[in-house]
């Protein structure tokens, strides 16, 4: 017998896939990440049964690579040692809700539509949801650490998970938080003892499969409404935004997107064509802002009157012509189909410091001059602290799927140089982790221990 | 017929290198735009990703990029979609899995690899005018009794699905049409218009079909109570109007007048099953807003409406098309039960659908359990009619 056949025998009939045929939809992510290509695919139901599978990869020294939805930008999901597919989608419960403690429980493969779905009739949602979140998995998140709506209250979907259920290569579990005491279960993350459940988050399927997720619930926004501000140039724009977090006026921004000034031109100039260019701000800020309403106002109200310092002004065409349409009947709708309506689209994505935002824009304009042959945009999405950035790359893939990979590599190590910090590693970053001497030592010592015979995911985080 | 260069694929090549691959066409759900859910398929057939609408992409990108996919295989699976289009409706950036999924049949259908399955009903349907293998007399015992009008201005095409599967409502469609004022006639001969051939990938068969029916229909406006028809006619280039659209106009300008009978009163609340092809912007027929004509006929009605989980543009596939339910008939039963289980939840006394296709297909899965109507067939049994001659 293949080590397949031994592994598929631990599935139910029907849940394991060994034919090219079925291999070809689980090669590769959204991202220019050369796809790989597994040998078996399969679709475990439940978390004891991941367990297994994973302790018999282990005994035959297969890699594992764990797949949500497959739509993340860095590449995690690529397996590129072959082996074995680990796709998270049967895993779908939603366990408990529990209003009490705050609290839901689900299993990794819920995705955000529906887990906003069920959570609504209770009045409750979640911190962060990615502009995926139809069809992207809530483990795919955690695992990769994703952000999105809620960044500005929350930061990013690590800040909001409560506890982890985590099946670890040998087939054993841990609980970590509060749920560690079985009694217990999932009320406080940080209840024993350093905090393990951080090890799993952004880990890319390097050190456990996440088997099961609290994330702490919050109430849904009474009122919800969106408002524009301009600036005149970045650095007005970066010393407001720094202003903004350091003050805490965040509580009741539910999003927050920056405009570079290209994007900026292309949106006002295209619904008024007969607007003078110089007259237009060079960045503007859009605003989600949800919560109680007289809240709302408050705080918008005061953030206007932050901005005004910095030259900043109201921008109700922007918020007219585009931005509020981004939200318009969703919550987490924002982006993703605008990346990708006309073409591929490669993202680096970035963590950076707040008043580094005009050294990321103008690296961006200077990619923009070099690689003519693509399309660039920038993107910066508004955290409760610092700032989360993207480069796009809008490629044919066809024709330019070399020239695209090797342009992008090298974004990366230019965007290290101005401070900026690899997110959603993947294999995307894994170049610029692995320069990363002290942090990559540690990181690989916790993988020899966690993961002997690494099997987990090898590639990923340059592990 | 060889084809070795996949070129009705290649149609189609600048989205196979586009595809996002976001999953939404696997598991989206998004309230707000009522999607729940998205591939019948992947929930009632098999889950694997092979079967869903980003699968056929990758299948397709890898046969043009000469990857040696078994051909076998590679039917096995492109034959086991039900070519809803939920797929192609929820897709964010306007890929075409359905399509593409289309071309991928008829390039299997090209080479000979088409399922042993799928090649019985292309002969059924070339010699018994039907998908089912039926009697081709039986196609039309549905008119027994009714006299067609020798001097016609409306040719009722009832489809074979209506004709073998809900012969009540192509019955009740022809006498509705009657009392509003149409002088109805049809085919004496059993015809089918190719739908089941073109959705199967047998392109050149439902070439054949569409010739027929243009030769042995009389040059007059035509009534159409199958989606799929109606659909398959606009393709071919050959103009129809629905019976939906004749009843729904009827009963807004008074042609048509309805009310409760006593001895048979309406339910209070029924569901309704919009039919992929009357809803899905990947069948042509979008344009129609079928679903609405189906709610404002049923609201004229003085009937309530269930509210259904999904949008009706984003509604699961009940299972009945694509060739699913003779192909694959344990999983077409699975897709039925989903939907029948459902409409207890949400207070309904009867289904009803304008499609005869989907209204035939639960019919036989609801076994006398649960009243399933089409809507012809609803209104001759719960209403008396009046037209402007009565």
């Amino acid at each position: 017998m293949s080590w397949q056949d031994d592994i598929s025998a631990l599935l139910p009939p029907g849940l394991a896939w060994q034919e090219p045929v079925d291999t070809l939809a689980y090669r590769r992510d959204t991202s220019i990440i050369a796809p790989g290509r597994p040998d078996l695919v399969v679709r475990p139901l439940d978390a004891p049964t991941v367990g297994r599978v994973l302790a018999a990869a282990s005994r035959l020294q297969v890699p594992v690579y764990t797949r949500g939805a497959g739509s993340m930008y860095a590449g995690g999901v690529n397996p590129h040692a072959g082996g074995l597919v680990l796709d998270l989608g049967g895993l779908d419960r939603i366990l408990d809700i529990d209003t009490v403690k705050g609290v839901v429980v689900l299993e990794p493969g819920v995705t955000f539509g529906a887990l906003l779905a069920a959570l609504e009739p209770f009045g409750q949602t979640i911190g962060i949801v990615p502009s995926t979140g139809a069809a992207a998995t809530v483990g795919g998140a955690v695992s990769a650490h994703a952000l999105g709506t809620g960044s500005p209250r929350f930061q990013s979907m690590g800040d909001q998970v409560a506890g982890l259920e985590v099946a670890l290569a040998d087939g054993s579990f841990i609980r970590t938080g509060s749920a560690a005491a079985h009694e217990a279960g999932f009320f406080h993350r940080y209840a024993i003892g350093p905090d393990l459940t951080g090890l799993f988050i952004g880990a890319d399927g390097t050190l456990g499969v996440v088997t099961k997720i609290a994330l702490w619930l919050h109430p849904l926004p009474a009122h919800r409404e969106t408002g524009c501000l301009g600036f005149a140039d970045y650095p007005s724009a970066a010393a407001f935004l720094g202003e903004l977090q350091r003050k805490a006026l965040l509580d009741n921004v539910w999003y927050g997107a920056g405009y570079d000034a290209i994007a900026v031109r292309g949106r006002l100039l295209g619904a008024d064509p007969g607007l003078d260019p110089a007259s237009l701000p060079r960045f503007v800020l859009g605003m989600d802002y949800g919560g109680e309403a007289d809240a709302v106002a408050r705080d918008r109200a005061r953030i206007e009157a932050l901005a005004a310092h910095y030259g900043g002004q109201p921008q109700p065409r922007f918020d007219e012509v585009y931005f509020h349409h981004l939200r318009r009947d969703e919550l987490y709708w924002y982006s993703y189909a605008g990346y990708f309506a006309k073409s591929r689209c490669a993202m680096v994505m970035a963590s950076l410091p707040t008043d580094t935002l005009p050294a990321f824009l103008d690296q961006a304009q200077r990619w923009r001059e070099r690689h003519p042959q693509f399309t660039w945009a920038s993107a910066t999405v508004l955290c409760r602290r610092g700032l989360h950035g993207a480069v796009l790359t809008f490629y044919d893939e066809q024709s330019q799927w070399a020239d695209v990979q090797q342009v992008v590599a090298g974004c990366t190590g230019e965007l290290m140089a101005i401070g900026c910090v690899p997110y959603k590693s993947g294999k995307l970053w894994a170049a610029e982790v692995s320069k990363l001497t002290e942090y990559q030592r540690t990181l690989a010592r916790i993988k020899t221990a966690l993961d002997p015979v690494g099997v987990l995911a090898p590639g990923n985080l340059g592990l | 017929m060889t084809d070795p260069g996949f070129v009705r694929l290649r149609a189609y090549e600048h989205a196979l290198y586009h595809c996002a691959t976001c999953n939404y066409c696997v598991s989206a759900s998004w309230p707000e735009r009522g999607i729940d859910g998205v591939c019948a398929t992947l929930r009632g057939h098999s889950p694997a990703a092979s079967y869903s609408g980003k699968g056929y992409l990758a299948t397709a990108r890898a046969l043009l990029e000469g990857e040696a996919l078994d051909l076998a295989s590679v039917a096995e699976r492109a034959f086991a979609c039900t070519t809803c289009g939920n797929c192609e409706a929820v897709c964010p950036i306007g890929m075409p899995p359905a399509a593409v999924l289309k071309a991928l049949r008829a390039e299997l259908a090209d080479r000979n690899s088409a399922p042993g399955g799928a090649i019985a009903i292309r002969d059924a349907v070339l010699s018994r005018q039907n998908p089912w293998n039926a009697p081709a007399v039986q196609g039309t015992d549905w008119s027994l009794g009714l006299v067609p009008h020798p001097r016609p201005n409306l040719w009722l095409l009832p489809g074979c699905a209506a004709a073998h599967r809900q012969p009540a409502e192509a019955r009740a469609a022809a006498q509705l049409l009657g009392v509003i004022g149409y002088d109805v006639a049809w085919s004496t001969e059993p015809t089918c218009c190719g739908a089941p051939l073109s959705a199967l990938g047998f392109v050149d068969a439902a070439g054949t079909q569409h010739a027929a029916l243009a030769t042995g229909t009389p040059p007059l406006p035509r009534a159409v109570l199958g989606a799929e028809c109606l659909a398959e006619l606009r393709a071919a280039g050959r103009p129809a109007t629905a019976v939906l659209e004749l009843l729904h106009a009827a009963l807004h300008d008074g042609r048509l007048e309805a009310a409760a009978r006593g001895d048979s009163p309406p339910p209070a609340v029924v569901a309704v099953l919009d039919g992929c092809h009357w809803s899905k912007p990947h069948h042509g027929l979008a344009d129609l807003d079928a679903p609405r004509l189906l709610r404002d006929i049923l609201t004229r009605l003085g009937v309530q409406v269930a509210q259904a989980p999904a949008a009706p543009r984003y509604a699961v596939c009940c299972g009945a098309a694509g060739g699913m339910a003779q192909l694959h008939p344990a999983s077409a039963a699975r897709m039925a039960g989903a939907h029948l289980a459902g409409l207890d939840q949400v207070g309904a006394l009867a289904l009803i659908s304008a499609s005869p296709l989907c209204a035939g297909h639960l019919s036989v899965h609801a076994g006398g359990r649960f009243p399933v109507y089409g809507i012809c067939e609803f209104i001759a049994a719960h209403f008396a009619v009046a037209g402007p001659e009565q």
